[in-house]
């Protein structure tokens, strides 16, 4: 379903990757994955990323 | 109404307002704001105790799990090892219990050492450097105030980090870009570093005082990074660059990773040596006091600061943007670029990034070199990105509230399955990219390709075999064992490694199904050859091997060859090894059986390898007879459930898809379990009658459901801790324990409403009690999640769904005598 298409729905945050070839997956990034899966696989707490980490650090 | 506070995860706390350096790039001391020359030198006790104090008020607040602290300046290692040392301990004293503190430092290396080094291995202090490339383009810049250049002594403090003992402390690179440096050089010298990440910094710059470029060259900074882009592609993506991670992330969906693009909303603050809260400190680069909020850190929580209109201005998403960006095709991904970047005399920040042609062709350059056939136009990018959420009708997820939910509800649920799988196993892949390299990492590298290659054309197969209940549990067994690994511990990177070559066996799988020819090595897991949702192939008895070769071949969708140590076989999924020698007695190929009722068949899973995960021991292998004895006992259970219990059965026909058949309990006690990770699997100990089985499924199969939800839905903080006391356990269960219980017993409960009308006299006397029991605990452990006030508010309201349910049966007349 495309969450734009009905209006009485409940929209989560998982991307709808049906149709997305698991070769386009490989270039999603750590956080990208870790995103996705977070409720799946919690990461812990030292390895969380920022989700706009600060520009003048690393 | 006012927008929820954005609690702050990221603090900047500066340690040293001045730095041994004279850069001339630099947006502390050449830009804008002038600030620094009536700050103190260096940050306070007093500074550093509020600090931390603020910090530990603000975690407890917000339940924050994690607070990222990095100690910036100036140059902070100007402060000293001793107040260095102070900051830290203090820090963690006041976050300890609270939550963690992730610790960091990032410095121009000048003055790192040994003494540094130990310093900040024994207070956990990660460390990042900034360095801009070989040694020309470095010292362009970054010199001493005499004009001699710093990239020796830069390289010597980098050398300290990337081998031996401070490996675990090196955080990475951060190299502002000159476009007058050869891109590649740069990067080949920064990879040459071995950094275990690194990021590329646009030079701090405005409208007003615009970044340095060549006449006409508009796009120059985005040649210059998409050279490196096209040489870190090559090469195969060795480490993370957050710049084009975040790119890539933000196509497909993700979330930026970085203030400098995306939209992500900022949560980041910066505390000054006198105690000063600021925004983030870029903005030296717009005007003197540009990053100034006017509030501290003795008279001002940070709360306050969360509400300060400028750090709000900067959380607003697309709405924040100018009206400009917010048309763009690409503002998913550059988010108006770093924000400071926008401003322009006369009209502030509601510009474009004055490297605004520069992003733009950057984040279209990634994109069509990364998916050539979407290409870089709004259509095409719409096409790849799945910024498509998967959502649910809101009738339906207010059905399976009520403690029900038919087929439509349970696609929904399935199409999110789906996704996630996708992502689990492309995780996997990931994860075992950066184990060491060995046949099993080999295996799983190889099996990935496999794998890909049968999504292309047959991606039905590979749903098929992802779908399988057990591939997700291997997956997150996998990537749980990633994040818990012990920097060093090489057994359990060993182990850890033979599981991820698991993925060659469901490639072949994958490949089998499909009938595409293929060939993988394929791990030996105690003596067997694991092909997930097929079954699994004996070769004990043959010379001892660690892997199998299994080949597919086109078009034989059912037929496939194992060779291992001295034995070879070909194999036919619903036959058996064709080329058993009599001397085998016991069938090699151990086939998953179905149990077929009249409408519904599910798999008798018996054999995989990722199985026992029930917290009861699974049944080994079970003989032809008791396989049998259980597909007539299922048959009869779910007749029972059609007939009697009707409500289940569309989402049980269209969800249960595995049977774990567990041993016995000695006590006689019935014995089901389900394991969050195995969507579809129910494991059951075979009760003694058909009745008992139909109840047990209809329970476990509540948690299915249950899971699948909150897969997609926070229902709850997870971040509470409590536990509560419950009618069906003597322990006290934690929040998600109550949540899943109460809602297996509303299931339970109706279960034993009609039962105590449709049994024989005895039976159905004891069904009345059930049903007495069951709903006054069912209403009870309701009114315990309703008055956590830890529920989300789609929590409530699927409390409430459930409350819906049993409260009109709490009126429901019973038997005189019987207890409730």
């Amino acid at each position: 379903m495309d969450a734009n298409d009905q209006a009485d729905t409940i929209v989560s945050d998982l991307a709808d990757l049906d149709q997305v070839r698991l070769l386009d997956l490989q270039v999603m990034t750590d956080e990208t994955i870790s995103g996705m899966l977070r409720r799946v696989v919690p990461a812990s707490p030292g390895q969380r990323v920022p989700v706009a980490a600060f520009n003048s650090s690393i | 109404m006012e927008a929820p506070l954005v609690p702050f995860r990221q603090l900047v706390l500066k340690v040293h307002s001045r730095c041994d350096l004279a850069c001339d790039h630099c947006y502390v001391y050449e830009h804008q704001d002038q600030s620094w020359r009536s700050r103190p030198m260096v940050v306070s006790d007093e500074t550093v105790a509020w600090t931390a104090a603020r910090l530990a008020e603000h975690a407890k607040s917000h339940r924050l799990d994690q607070i990222r602290v990095v100690l910036h300046g100036g140059e902070p290692l100007l402060a000293g090892p001793d107040r260095l040392r102070h900051v830290a301990r203090t820090l963690r004293d006041a976050l300890s219990g609270v939550c963690d503190l992730d610790l960091r430092i990032h410095t121009n290396g000048i003055l790192l050492d040994e003494a540094y080094c130990r310093l900040f291995a024994d207070e956990d202090i990660k460390v990042g450097i900034s360095v801009d490339g070989y040694q020309e383009a470095h010292d362009r810049h970054r010199r001493y105030a005499n004009g001699r250049g710093s990239y020796h002594q830069v390289v010597k403090a980098i050398d300290l980090l990337r081998t031996g003992l401070y490996r675990d402390l090196y955080a990475g690179l951060l190299c502002t870009i000159d476009i007058a440096n050869d891109p590649v050089a740069v990067y080949e010298a920064l990879m040459a570093l071995d950094p275990p990440r690194i990021d590329f910094l646009l030079p701090h710059a405005t409208w007003d005082n615009p970044p340095p470029r060549p006449p006409g060259a508009r796009t120059a900074y985005a040649e210059w990074l998409l050279a490196i882009f096209a040489r870190w592609i090559a090469a195969g993506r060795p480490i993370p660059i957050r710049l084009f991670d975040s790119v890539i992330s933000t196509t497909l969906g993700g979330p930026s990773g970085t203030e400098a693009a995306g939209l992500e909303p900022s949560d980041l603050v910066v505390v000054e040596t006198d105690g000063t809260y600021e925004q983030a400190d870029s903005l030296k680069t717009a005007f003197d006091g540009a990053p100034a909020t006017g509030l501290d850190i003795i008279h001002h929580e940070l709360d306050v600061v969360a509400r300060h209109p400028a750090i709000g201005a900067r959380q607003r998403g697309v709405a924040g943007l100018c009206a400009t960006c917010q048309a763009c095709p690409v503002v998913a991904s550059c988010g108006g670029g770093l924000y400071a970047h926008r401003y322009r005399s006369g009209t502030g920040f509601d510009n474009p990034s004055v490297y605004c042609a520069d992003l733009m062709k950057l984040i279209k350059g990634i994109r069509q070199e990364l998916w050539p056939a979407a290409g870089p136009s709004p259509q095409g990018a719409a096409a790849i990105n799945p910024r498509h959420r998967i959502a649910i009708p809101e009738d339906e997820l207010a059905e399976l509230a009520t403690g029900f939910g038919g087929s439509g509800a349970l696609a929904h649920l399935q199409r999110a399955q789906r996704s996630l799988r996708r992502a689990l196993v492309a995780a996997v892949h990931e994860a075992a990219t950066g184990l060491a390299a060995n046949a099993h990492t080999a295996s799983a590298r190889d099996g990935w390709h496999v794998l890909t290659r049968v999504d292309a054309d047959h991606p039905e197969a590979v749903d098929a075999v992802l779908g399988y209940p057990y591939v997700r549990v291997w997956a997150t067994h996998c990537l749980e064992g990633i994040r818990d690994i012990r920097p060093g511990d090489a057994s359990q990177a060993g182990s850890l490694s033979a599981d991820m070559g698991h993925l060659s066996g469901i490639a072949m799988a994958a490949a089998i199904r499909s009938g595409l020819a293929a060939q993988l090595a394929v791990p030996v897991r105690n003596g067997f050859v694991y092909l997930p949702s097929l079954g699994r192939f004996d070769v004990t008895g043959t010379d001892p091997a660690d892997m199998a070769i299994v080949e597919s071949f086109r078009g034989c969708g059912d037929t496939f060859t194992i060779a291992a140590g001295d034995g070879q076989w070909t194999v036919s999924t619903s036959r058996g090894a064709l080329n058993d020698t009599p001397a085998d007695r016991r069938p090699r190929w151990q086939a998953v059986r179905q149990l077929a009722a009249h409408n519904l068949s599910v798999a008798l899973e018996d054999a995989d390898a990722f199985r026992d995960c029930h917290h009861w021991p699974a049944a080994p292998r079970l003989g032809d007879q008791t396989a049998s004895h259980w597909e007539s006992q299922f048959t009869m259970a779910w007749d029972l459930i059609q007939r009697e219990h009707g409500a289940y059965a569309p989402a049980l026909k269209a969800g249960l898809s595995a049977i774990v058949p567990l041993t016995a309990n000695v006590a006689g006690d019935d014995v089901s379990a389900t394991a969050r990770h195995a969507f579809g699997a129910v494991a059951v100990a075979l009760p003694a009658d058909h009745a008992t089985l139909a109840l047990l499924l209809i329970h476990e199969f509540q948690h299915v459901k249950l899971g699948a939800v909150m897969d997609m839905f926070d229902l709850f903080d997870a971040a509470d801790e409590r536990l509560f006391q419950v009618a069906w356990r003597d322990d006290p269960r934690p929040l998600e324990g109550v949540l899943q219980g109460t809602y297996a017993h509303v299931a339970v409960t109706d279960f034993w409403r009609v039962r105590r009308h449709t049994a024989e006299e005895a039976e159905a006397r004891a069904a009345q009690t059930q049903f007495a029991r069951w709903r006054a605990a069912t209403a009870e452990a309701t009114e315990t999640l309703a008055d956590s006030g830890s529920l989300t508010p789609l929590g409530q309201r699927f409390v409430e769904g459930m409350q819906n349910s049993i409260t009109p049966w709490l009126a429901e007349p019973v038997s005189a005598g019987v207890d409730g």
